[in-house]
């Protein structure tokens, strides 16, 4: 309680954690924000569309922000894919942390040719940069999100595999490891018990400031067609939607401003309050920070 | 060192076979169709024979570790397949396209290095005081804007209102020149071959086409390697040769150049490295919202029209070039460290 409090006397982390609150807001009420308008039995996640025109909508009654390419509102656009961002966030970083989480203390609680063999298998996906492995993976897996989320854990366990190996490699050595092991307990018992949660709060760091640059890079894969389905609630489709208007008619330059900024705000906002509460959870975590005050 | 440097060479083939088995494993998840594509020499070939025809061909009935040997081998000879979107070889394709994306990184790179060095010892000398709450701001903020949104809002300011930046590599009269037999293309990056053969209007043409994409491109990276500079610095600023250099009367700029810096640029010096792959990589994006024909827009046209032998293609020159890079900053960071002494 005493860490929360300080991480909420931080006004950066405080701003962050309001913006993750009103969007977790936003995500639990949609159904009442933006009632799904399709018949019973369609998913609430396609987005409605006010006719089959190309040309954008200007926001006005029944439209809030406007209606994009293809004229599917973007108000309602948002809302639900405030659901989708915290979805494809949350699980990406989730299953990444696990896979790292096993491979990284197995690698170090029990070292010598296993640890190699991890430790290379880690090298080889570490081999290719992550967006360029993520369109590799959807282009060959198909268009979808859950295959966006699919090649973002398969190339996003490394880092924490890495980070809960090396803090493993410390504490094993400790004298109350040894003295578990002096008393006969299992293995598995050991590294659930006694080691991992000694070395976890490094990898809460970095989970908590993973999540947003998951985030973009979903919104990303999207931007270029390849996350989430056609008229899928999702932020960064909004955006891939509003490309070919960027241009407005003669002498109305901003003409169709709002299909590039509403749902530019919603990640930019989105990200934001990760990277804050992130950058809060690493101060107070981190007692080295704590002393020297160099934050 | 000599022990560290060769155990870092002896790994390389190690990441080698592990990284191409691992495309080869994802190319499985493919139909048969398109498999093929990625193992044929000539459109005419899809066009003409059936498929059985070709799975005997190129022996995809064979046992998996053959195939797998079968598939490097032509890798090893250059052999990438053909592609269907840019209609012609994928290795050719890739070639052609790569200067264009290496002149952009490199116009990237420079600044990076030097604006975010530059301010991340003001943020480390100012520590806790206007100049690093303000660059930390910058930097919170430049590490969450997508450079999608970057790019379109970019675009839409300085091309469609004031005309200024506009998108594509080059206008179309420059185009024209740069294709035209009289123009020597030395490196096919067109500001630099532009230089090289007196074309001073081709060369401000390209440099005026490449502010977005290079903007677009790096601002991220000056977020994060300001402020890896300047928690190297603050460590480094602690150490008591500081002191010691400040108690003898040194003024503050030597001590902060001189003595702070250097050491502290150690390890700033890997990250530019692997920020420079993170430019090569990043360009997907950049490119695409720019219409910048490099290798990234090369990536999402393949992408879009599933393009399978261009991507796998494509994927592979990044394996290649990640390994290569991680390789010559691991070793020029063992040079230039003598404290390293990994085994």
């Amino acid at each position: 309680m005493d860490l929360f409090r300080r991480f909420l006397r931080n006004p950066l982390s405080l701003t962050g954690f309001i913006i993750l609150l009103f969007f977790a807001l936003v995500a639990a009420l949609a159904p009442l924000i933006a009632p799904p308008q399709g018949p019973v039995g369609t998913s609430p996640y396609l987005i409605p569309r006010a006719g089959w025109g190309t040309i954008p909508l200007p926001p006005g009654p029944g439209h809030l922000f406007g209606t994009a390419e293809g004229q599917y509102d973007i108000f309602y656009g948002i809302v639900w894919g405030t659901r989708t961002a915290f979805g494809v966030g949350l699980a990406v970083v989730g299953a990444s942390l696990i896979i790292g989480l096993v491979v990284g203390s197995v690698a170090g609680f029990f070292g010598g040719w296993l640890d190699e063999l991890m430790m290379r298998v880690t090298d080889i996906f570490l081999a290719f940069p992550y967006l360029v492995a993520a369109v590799v993976v959807t282009t060959i897996l198909g268009k979808g999100l859950d295959k966006v989320i699919i090649a973002l854990i398969l190339f996003g366990w490394m880092g924490y595999a890495r980070l809960i190996r090396s803090s493993v490699l410390q504490v094993k050595e400790m004298e109350f490891v040894e003295a578990a092991r002096a008393l006969g307990q299992k293995t598995w018992k050991i590294i659930l018990r006694h080691v991992l949660p000694n070395s976890i709060y490094p990898l809460l760091v970095q989970a908590s400031m993973d999540i947003g640059s998951v985030v973009l890079t979903a919104a990303g894969l999207s931007f270029l067609g390849l996350g989430a389905e056609t008229g899928f609630a999702d932020w960064g489709q909004l955006v891939s939607f509003a490309r070919n208007w960027i241009k407005g008619e003669p002498g109305a330059p901003f003409q169709y401003w709002y299909t590039v900024f509403w749902p530019s705000l919603a990640i930019v906002l989105f990200v934001l309050g990760w990277n804050l509460v992130g950058d809060g959870v690493r101060d107070v975590m981190d007692p080295r920070l704590r002393q020297g005050r160099n934050s | 060192m000599t022990h560290y440097i060769v155990r870092r060479l002896l790994l390389l083939p190690v990441v080698a076979f592990g990284a191409t088995l691992l495309i080869f494993i994802f190319m499985q998840f493919l139909s048969p169709y398109q498999l093929v594509s990625t193992y044929v020499r000539s459109p005419e070939e899809l066009r003409h024979a059936d498929l059985d025809t070709l799975v005997k061909k190129y022996h995809l009935d064979a046992p998996f570790y053959e195939r797998y040997f079968d598939w490097v081998g032509n890798i090893l000879h250059g052999n990438l397949g053909w592609s269907a979107t840019s209609n012609d070889w994928v290795a050719h394709s890739i070639a052609a396209r790569f200067p264009a994306t290496l002149e952009l990184a490199i116009y990237a790179a420079i600044p990076m290095a030097l604006g975010g060095i530059w301010l991340g010892t003001v943020a480390a000398v100012n520590h806790n005081r206007f100049w690093d709450h303000v660059t930390r701001i910058f930097a919170i903020i430049g590490w969450s804007l997508p450079t999608f949104v970057f790019g379109l809002v970019f675009l839409m300011v300085f091309y469609v209102w004031l005309g200024w930046f506009p998108p594509g590599r080059l206008s179309t009269w420059a185009t024209q020149v740069v294709i035209s037999p009289s123009f020597h293309a030395y490196t096919g990056m067109y500001s630099i071959d532009a230089l090289l053969n007196g074309r001073l209007d081709v060369f401000f043409n390209a440099l005026q086409h490449l502010v977005g994409p290079v903007i677009t491109l790096s601002y991220l990276y000056w977020a994060l390697l300001l402020r890896i500079t300047r928690s190297s610095m603050l460590e480094s600023l602690r150490q008591d040769y500081v002191r010691t250099a400040r108690a003898k009367g040194l003024e503050e700029s030597v001590v902060i150049k001189k003595h702070a810096r250097r050491n502290a640029l150690i390890p700033v010096a890997t990250s530019v490295g692997l920020m420079f792959l993170g430019l090569l990589a990043g360009v997907i994006i950049t490119e695409t919202v720019f219409n910048y024909p490099g290798i990234g827009l090369l990536t999402y046209q393949a992408a879009a029209q599933l393009d399978y032998p261009m991507v796998l293609g494509i994927c592979l020159l990044y394996a290649g070039l990640l390994v290569l890079v991680n390789l010559v900053v691991d070793i020029g960071y063992a040079l230039i460290d003598p404290r390293v002494s990994l085994d």
